[in-house]
């Protein structure tokens, strides 16, 4: 009975999600009323009216706030336009050096912000201008900055992954070191892909005439200190122990500012600003994970993942063939569902099946945050597609649609990668935090 | 909003008092947990009524593309219903047990803080985001 309540809760809430209901309150209604009808609704009540006091004053959730702020005064100091001048410098001489440069400038902001919107939208302000007048084609442009924008939430810090840990009952500082090399893997892939773009199709981007110096380049190099500085401190502050998730956050955040304000790039106005932005965008997130928690009460209950595991148990398709269906359910869903509703929906159900496939459940949040990263980026629900059209109007969907098609390539070869050298990701916090 | 931000900055110079002390003296501060955690209620909790007021609930707007337009408009005015049904459903949830933390004398162990002391934004927040979803409901019905 419970089984098919479960069922039915989910296609139910695929279906509300999809016809424009706000995800918190398809969540919180779906797994409210499920939880009713299997459980008593007195006892669905009393889940209920914990959920926002317990999410809501939660110490280890504490640093979303923080990291959110970190990014935003970031971007307000204008770090991101001198990351993207200094990977100008890096990359020029090169065919496309401009496309090269969105992505790195894209990896090095993702070392602070966390986000992938907002690292798409501040690239898609500072690059796809600069891109443009230099008569690139759209497709490289637009696809570059779509990509680099997925960079965002696999590099340290990363909301996503925060939101993952929450979800799955995983260590944070554990999730940041699992995340690192592949970021940096996921990156070094995206620049083939634009190598190879450039390499193939000579009208992609202009031959590029001026090449910087040694000293140049490694004056550019120096440019970047304060967001090299930023994230030595965060994230060594939480690989070397010496800081919790939050105090790391918090650092950060206060870096950010004085580092804005000391060299007269941030005024009180811009942090002002930054701070309410940074509350609504934390709202909205905290309102989506206290819908979640309420639906995870849900589905536990209705022993879901247990049928999933026996079903898939008696396919016999093995923990490879687990992960290769996943995969592509995964591409699927992120077609129609942006990032935060595919971990917070998806997680409950598929981490213990994951689990019993012998998958570590640190790993599954990296793979996870992969995929979404695909998603982000998919026709015809990508959140980065949507921002880089918000922003460059006169650019028709279809046209970034096309743009991001190589890229989608990225982020499913690394998830492959990872299923066959689990390492990848797991490397970094069994040497970190070894017992 | 000041509420908002007075917290999130109290949590920015809470942790990093936090981290300072503890690396100084070895032990960390007694009271900075509840502290966070306490202004992490009020900094969540009263930006909501903000977010309903912009209508900036996260919502896949997919069917925008093949749907009439008047259709995508029924959409949106039932999901601006579903989501307030939902705060009303969370806020009618929240009475007993926020009832039971005051009348039992609940407290933050550390600090002593009230939990009603708590309860308090989280009401004052979701009670104030009905009205600012409404406005903001009504405001995009009288658009053109």
């Amino acid at each position: 009975m419970e089984q098919i309540v479960g069922v039915c809760g989910i296609v139910l809430l695929l279906a509300m999600i999809l016809l424009r209901v706000p995800i918190a309150a398809a969540m919180g209604l779906v797994g409210f009323i499920g939880y009713g009808m299997v459980n008593g609704w007195s006892n669905a009540a009393r889940v209920m009216g914990q959920v926002p006091f317990d999410s809501g004053s939660s110490y280890t959730l504490s640093q979303l706030p923080l990291f959110v702020l970190m990014g935003d005064l970031a971007v307000r100091s204008g770090m991101s336009g001198r990351l993207y001048s200094s990977a100008q410098t890096m990359f020029s001489g090169l065919r496309g050096s401009q496309a090269f440069a969105t992505l790195g400038a894209s990896a090095g902001f993702g070392a602070v912000s966390g986000s992938s919107i907002a690292t798409a939208a501040t690239m898609t302000r500072v690059a796809l201008p600069s891109m443009r007048s230099a008569r690139y084609d759209d497709r490289l442009s637009v696809g570059s900055v779509a990509a680099g924008g997925t960079l965002g939430i696999l590099i340290p810090p990363s909301i996503a992954l925060v939101v993952y840990g929450m979800i799955a009952e995983q260590s944070v500082p554990r999730l940041y070191a699992a995340s690192l090399l592949p970021g940096i893997l996921l990156f070094a892939i995206y620049v083939v892909i634009v190598a190879l773009l450039t390499a193939f199709k000579s009208g992609m981007a202009p031959k590029e005439a001026l090449r910087a110096s040694l000293g140049q380049r490694v004056r550019a190099l120096a440019n970047v200190w304060e967001i090299t500085l930023l994230f030595v401190v965060v994230i060594g502050g939480i690989y070397t122990g010496m800081l919790s998730a939050t105090e790391a956050a918090a650092v950060g955040a206060a870096g950010a500012f004085l580092l804005g304000f000391l060299q007269r790039k941030l005024t009180l106005r811009d942090t002002m600003a930054g701070l309410r932005d940074t509350i609504l965008t934390s709202s909205m997130l905290f309102m989506i994970l206290i819908s979640a928690n309420i639906f995870t009460y849900f589905v536990v209950l209705t022993k879901l993942p247990q049928m999933l595991i026996s079903g898939i148990d008696a396919m016999g398709i093995g923990s490879y063939g687990i992960m290769l269906a996943l995969l592509v359910f995964y591409i699927i869903l992120g077609c129609f569902l942006e990032a935060f509703g595919m971990i917070l929906i998806t997680v409950p159900i598929f981490l213990p099946l994951v689990q019993s496939a012998g998958f570590d459940p640190i790993w599954f949040g990296v793979f996870l945050v992969l995929v979404v990263e695909a998603g982000m980026i998919t026709p015809p629900v990508g959140m980065n597609i949507f921002v880089i059209q918000a922003q460059a109007s006169d650019i028709p969907l279809i046209r970034i649609y096309q743009a991001v098609m190589p890229y989608v390539a990225g982020p499913i070869l690394l998830c492959l990668l990872l299923v066959i050298f689990p390492a990848i990701a797991l490397f970094l916090p069994e040497v970190l935090f070894a017992p | 909003m000041a509420i908002s931000g007075l917290s999130i900055v109290t949590i920015i110079v809470m942790s990093i008092t936090d981290a300072l002390t503890e690396a100084i003296t070895g032990r960390g501060l007694a009271i900075s947990y509840d502290v966070v955690e306490i202004a992490m209620a009020y900094t969540i909790f009263l930006g909501l009524p903000e977010v309903f007021l912009r209508n900036a609930n996260i919502r896949v707007d997919v069917s925008d593309y093949f749907l009439p337009r008047r259709v995508t408009r029924v959409l949106e005015v039932t999901g601006t219903l579903l989501i307030l049904g939902f705060v009303m459903l969370l806020l009618a949830a929240m009475v007993m047990p926020a009832y039971d933390s005051t009348r039992f004398g609940d407290y933050k162990y550390e600090t002593g803080f009230p939990y009603w002391g708590i309860w308090l934004p989280i009401f004052a927040g979701l009670i104030a985001a009905i009205p600012s979803a409404l406005a903001a409901g009504g405001r995009k019905h009288v658009e053109p």
